[in-house]
């Protein structure tokens, strides 16, 4: 089984990398962490870098998971090998990229680009906001799934990650002790539907739903609380379609024997108990 | 001077009774108090009545005091000022469900029960909706100036100046930071109605659920600088504000000093929310 430990950073591609770089900083409030060449590396917490834009094709998206270390990444090509999922060995320049020791690539069962990586780097320096959104770090992902059934059980049963709760056929699943690391949407092909970042309380929450709409980002989703987490969220809209998040709250699941996923109804109100609802933009 | 007084009440006088009776139930899910009438009476918490629609008096803001003693040198420091209140005869407090009451006007106009012993119902409170309201809590009065009004607020009444912004006059009578709001305008009355509700989780359903039945939202969500209060302001007929707050501050009344909050609308809400439609709520 693949142990996955937590999410590292994402990769996207972009035709508009000063655009891109300007909403990461100025509206989502990220740092520059370094300009290296076509890409631009941002930091959300005491990380490297947790997110990259790079000069390239929007679809060109990736996400890395962080595994223990050298020999779990050996274990990991391996069990993906015998498995007949391609894997791809990081090259040396390829991982100086990345920020990471090493790393492989693979595709999930819907074809979503996924790295596993060993050693990413932190920073000696502490992370400072481009402005004050309150962000306390990069947290999980929404990918799209082809099939909710079968992607389940692959990130399950391949890779450890266990079902905290599901909304009709969307599970949301954790890889520690944090509700969720990656949630599934359901589309009729590959992609990041949105990436979360934490932050430190509901008034930046609130605060950040006047900013950005104030400056016509729009808003795709609440302010609102998820039921299953518990998390009080806002996601908006970033460059090339990019959902992205913040919440505040996220439940932790501390008894890992005794927890028994929910079930809850594919209606609004699983996805929001205080009566927000989706924008048609939140998804594909 | 006022220990322990709060907002008892809140009478609104209207040609439209049936109009804010209906607003009061559907749309804010006020529990309704039996009797009224020709008026409309809800309630809001343990106490007997808290809110009243009238067509055949005034609009008064109902404040109570603890001890009857503070009521008598309320009146005493009145008539020693030469201002003229009203005493509420056995008939007029048993119409209030008080024990004993004076009327009196503020330098604006704004008409202010101040009373002694509001009924209390032997019943829990049961709102019609889930809204999560725990009581009334204050009110926003207009002022037609409130630098002028504060003395009379503040030395006649016993209020505490809690804090300012731009003109805008914060008063309190205990821990909570403020129980009364004066706000300039262009003449007097009652701006909004402010009712506790359990959290910020029932301040945003509120909000979902009055956006959805095209109440008029004026202001917030948002979170008021000087009280830390987070605020929704939903409009009912004729302008009349209800204000769902909750986390307003408890502060010290002998350490806390007055603080003046610019004029600029952060000084209102520290979220960044902007109000629409409302003279007063803008600085």
């Amino acid at each position: 089984m693949i142990e996955l430990k937590d999410v590292c950073y994402a990769r996207l591609g972009t035709r508009d990398l000063e655009g891109a770089t300007t909403f990461a900083t100025e509206f989502l409030g990220l740092e520059v962490a370094e300009r290296r060449g076509d890409s631009v590396y941002f930091r959300s917490d005491e990380r490297g870098h947790t997110l990259c834009y790079f000069e390239g094709d929007p679809e060109d998206q990736t996400v890395a998971f962080e595994v223990e270390d050298e020999a779990a990444l050996l274990a990991a090509a391996d069990t993906l090998d015998r498995m007949n999922h391609r894997v791809e060995r990081g090259t040396v320049d390829e991982s100086s990229r990345r920020k990471v020791k090493d790393f492989v690539a693979f595709r999930d069962p819907t074809g979503n680009r996924i790295e596993l990586a060993v050693r990413p780097e932190r920073s000696g320096k502490r992370y400072f906001a481009t402005r004050d959104a309150g962000i306390t770090g990069f947290s999980h992902v929404g990918l799209y799934t082809t099939d909710p059934v079968r992607d389940e059980a692959f990130w399950t049963q391949v890779c450890n990650a266990r079902v905290s709760d599901r909304i009709g056929d969307i599970p949301l699943m954790r890889v520690n002790e944090i509700h969720h690391t990656i949630a599934l949407l359901a589309s009729d092909k590959a992609g990041v539907q949105h990436i979360n970042h934490q932050v430190g309380s509901n008034d930046d929450i609130l605060r950040s739903y006047n900013f950005l709409a104030d400056r016509n980002v729009e808003i795709v989703f609440g302010p609102g609380r998820h039921p299953t987490s518990g998390a009080r969220f806002l996601y908006f809209k970033g460059p090339d379609g990019m959902v992205y998040e913040y919440s505040v709250g996220v439940d932790a699941i501390e008894d890992e024997d005794g927890h028994q996923p929910r079930q809850f109804g594919f209606e609004p109100t699983s996805l929001c108990k205080w009566g927000s609802k989706p924008q048609p933009t939140f998804r594909r | 001077m006022i220990e322990g007084a709060d907002v008892a009440f809140v009478r609104v006088g209207t040609q439209d009774v049936a109009g804010h009776g209906a607003f009061a139930s559907e749309m804010m899910g006020l529990q309704v108090v039996t009797g009224g009438g020709d008026q409309a009476w809800f309630r809001s918490d343990i106490r007997r009545r808290t809110l009243v629609f009238t067509s055949d008096d005034s609009s008064s803001v109902g404040i109570a005091l603890s001890r009857p003693e503070q009521l008598d040198r309320i009146a005493e420091r009145l008539r020693d000022a030469g201002l003229n209140f009203e005493t509420h005869d056995r008939a007029a407090c048993d119409r209030l469900f008080v024990r004993k009451g004076i009327r009196v006007s503020d330098p604006s106009g704004n008409v202010i029960d101040l009373v002694q012993g509001p009924h209390h119902a032997g019943t829990r409170f049961f709102p019609q909706r889930d809204n999560g309201i725990l009581g009334l809590e204050g009110v926003a009065l207009r002022s037609t100036s409130p630098e002028r009004d504060l003395p009379f607020w503040r030395d006649l009444l016993g209020f505490d100046l809690r804090d300012r912004a731009g003109d805008i006059v914060y008063l309190g009578t205990d821990r909570l930071h403020y129980r009364i709001a004066l706000y300039p305008s262009d003449r007097s009355g009652i701006l909004a109605i402010n009712f506790a509700v359990e959290d910020l989780e029932l301040v945003m359903q509120n909000k979902y659920f009055l956006e959805n039945r095209q109440v008029p939202i004026r202001f917030g969500p948002g979170r008021q600088p000087a009280s830390g209060q987070i605020f929704l302001m939903a409009e009912g007929p004729e302008g009349l504000l209800y204000s769902l707050v909750a986390e307003t501050a408890q502060i010290d009344p002998k350490q806390h000093r007055p603080r003046q909050f610019s004029a600029d609308q952060h000084s209102l809400c520290s979220w960044g929310s902007k109000a629409h439609g409302v003279s007063e709520l803008k600085l």
